[in-house]
């Protein structure tokens, strides 16, 4: 059985000009020890489903309209805001893009970490800062006392997103939802943040949600993956069939962008067109616009999906 | 820090120097003798010349001056034209109404100021919001010394509650003698009440929009937490930044409210000098003021330091 189990997850935005349906029905399930990673174009619903599960959407103008996430035994959706509370940093924890903004500058990062620690496990305010400390010490921060006592802007910005995995770590939660974790970062710090994530999944058996842009990261930390356009998902599967047999035309378009390299000169492909206007979305296949095989049908109605043995899509092309 | 401290405390010589002895030139552009204005018009020249030797306005300008100057640094600011009473010591007694009138405002303004506009960005957009963001803005528009003027009508005439003027001492009156400043602090601390709230909602709106808001939500911390550790902590500065403003204002304001509300403070003592040309008074009172002011905002210096980490005097070359 699947650690979390998110069905039919709707979470809509409700501003002056009309309704944004930032997430419209999207399923996917969290396997125990193992990666999902989420993929999509900006603005594709990737980041807003990632804090409805843990009704941190700002409440209005936004609101969860239906489904349900399931985890042990309990849906995450109808939870109390207090009972929300002990879910937060306890059993999911989440790390953010931007490492430089994540965490409080008026405050030292051990005492950050201290704070989460102090809220959910029953430590006196010295311990809670020594097990900070451990903690640094556990993400290879070097010093990691010294490091405690530090102000965020007295660390890199690699660093800041170490503390910010210890800090999201330091209850060891069943699952950890990282959002572009290293979008933000150079690229040679990117693999490192990439690996210590990996080694936190398994070293504690959590659960990891990634969400990213890039398709390279996924090849690299993900087990499963789903795919995601204007708040749908369009191709859900293991990494190997996603990568070695898109069926999704978006999905297709997706791996052309990447570069590969063959040796000799390359020319880098773009997907023609643009991620709809959310509030005025196409109808039938919200990608029937950009896409190259689009039929008569695809303008009208919503694609079913199709299931390939365990390797979803959602396009008139396979029904 | 400790460098930080000294230099600052340092600039302080110059800027009250240069004060001291513009002050003392503007007091003696103004028309008017001092002598003349004790003794009336009817007096006779002699009479004028010997007083004027008395008070050592006989003597070149520089010569007093100098003597001024040296008795601000020694502590003996010499006597009042017109009472017979060491400056030092009408300075002193007129100081207490005022420092009592506008630290009160500045305080009673910030609470309710903060208070205001933290409440006022955490319900965004709601009814609330919409009424404290009309209340503030015509807070700011509303002159204080009409406002004073409505407040004493009010409350001291038609209502009868508090008294329409004058002042009492902490010393004679307790804590009863406060119902003399509850008009006077109202009528201050409206305009400051009203840019404060304005001020504060918009950078707690900022604020709240940041990502270490939403790390502290998704940490598992109660609301009130939230708001008041992690969010309100960083609107300090802007709160620190507007009340050492303020506070010039406020002392500015002091001299019409305490003459609206016959209060025996600096501001009054300025305005009747002035017109007796008491020329020492009025010197040494806006020295003090100066002085005053100068301090606040060192104060103000001191306390950003404390309150943000990133702000290290230390550090900084000058």
């Amino acid at each position: 059985m699947s650690l979390l189990s998110v069905k039919d997850l709707k979470t809509y935005f409700h501003v002056y000009m009309g309704t944004v349906k930032s997430v419209d029905g999207v399923s996917f399930d969290l396997e125990r020890g193992k990666t999902l990673g989420i993929v999509g174009e900006s603005g594709s619903g990737k980041t807003v489903s990632c804090l409805s599960l843990l009704k941190l959407i700002p409440m209005p103008p936004g609101e969860i309209v239906g489904g349900q996430a399931m985890m042990d035994g309990e849906d995450l959706l109808t939870l109390s805001e207090k009972e929300m509370r002990k879910v937060r940093g306890r059993k999911i924890s989440m790390i953010f893009q931007e490492p430089m903004t994540a965490l409080n500058p008026l405050y030292t990062v051990g005492d950050q970490i201290a704070e989460t620690i102090r809220l959910h496990q029953k430590v006196n305010k010295r311990e809670a800062f020594e097990k900070a400390v451990e903690m640094l010490d556990a993400v290879s921060i070097p010093a990691p006392k010294a490091r405690a006592m530090s102000y965020p802007h007295q660390l890199s910005g690699g660093m800041k997103q170490r503390a910010m995995i210890a800090l999201a770590m330091s209850c060891h939660p069943q699952i950890l939802i990282a959002d572009e974790p290293s979008t933000a970062l150079d690229v040679t710090v990117q693999a490192q943040i990439l690996l210590l994530i990996d080694e936190f999944k398994k070293k504690y058996g959590t659960s990891v949600i990634l969400v990213t842009h890039n398709m390279g990261v996924i090849t690299s930390s993900a087990d499963d993956v789903m795919v995601m356009y204007v708040g749908k998902m369009v191709e859900k599967g293991n990494v190997y069939e996603i990568f070695n047999n898109p069926k999704h035309p978006y999905t297709q378009g997706l791996m052309d962008c990447i570069l590969k390299s063959t040796g000799g000169k390359q020319i880098l492909k773009t997907m023609p067109g643009f991620i709809p206007n959310p509030i005025n979305k196409p109808q039938g296949c919200a990608f029937h616009p950009r896409c190259p095989h689009r039929k008569s049908i695809c303008m009208n109605e919503e694609p079913p999906v199709v299931d390939f043995n365990e390797h979803k899509t959602a396009c008139w092309l396979y029904a | 820090m400790l460098r930080f401290l000294l230099r600052r405390t340092l600039t302080i010589i110059p800027l009250t120097l240069v004060m001291a002895v513009m002050m003392f030139f503007l007091m003696r552009l103004l028309p008017g003798d001092p002598a003349l204005n004790i003794l009336g018009p009817e007096a006779t020249p002699e009479e004028i010349e010997t007083l004027k030797i008395e008070m050592c306005l006989d003597q070149p300008v520089y010569y007093q001056l100098a003597n001024w100057l040296g008795g601000i640094v020694t502590g003996d600011l010499g006597k009042s034209f017109y009472h017979d009473m060491p400056v030092s010591k009408m300075l002193f007694t007129a100081l207490i109404p005022t420092l009592k009138l506008t630290l009160l405002s500045l305080l009673f303004g910030i609470l309710i100021g903060t208070g205001a506009g933290v409440i006022s960005a955490i319900k965004q957009d709601s009814l609330v919001d919409r009424i404290i963001v009309v209340i503030s803005t015509s807070f700011m528009a509303v002159p204080h010394m009409w406002l004073g003027l409505l407040l004493v009508l009010l409350f001291g005439v038609v209502l009868g509650w508090l008294p329409v003027a004058g002042y009492e001492s902490f010393k004679d009156g307790g804590v009863v003698s406060l119902k003399y400043l509850i008009l006077p602090i109202l009528a201050m601390s409206t305009a400051e009440i009203g840019i404060l709230t304005k001020m504060v909602r918009a950078r707690m709106l900022d604020v709240l929009h940041q990502d270490y808001v939403l790390t502290a939500k998704s940490k598992g911390l109660p609301f009130w937490k939230v708001i008041l550790k992690h969010a309100f902590k960083n609107t300090l500065i802007t709160v620190v930044t507007l009340s050492g403003m303020m506070l010039a204002g406020l002392i500015g304001g002091a001299v019409i409210t305490e003459n609206i509300f016959a209060i025996p403070g600096m501001g009054r003592l300025i305005v009747t000098s002035i017109v007796r040309r008491d020329y020492l008074v009025v010197q040494s009172a806006i020295m003090l003021i100066t002085f005053l002011y100068l301090f606040l905002n060192f104060l103000v210096d001191i306390i950003y330091a404390f309150l943000d980490p990133r702000v290290s005097y230390g550090s900084l070359k000058g």
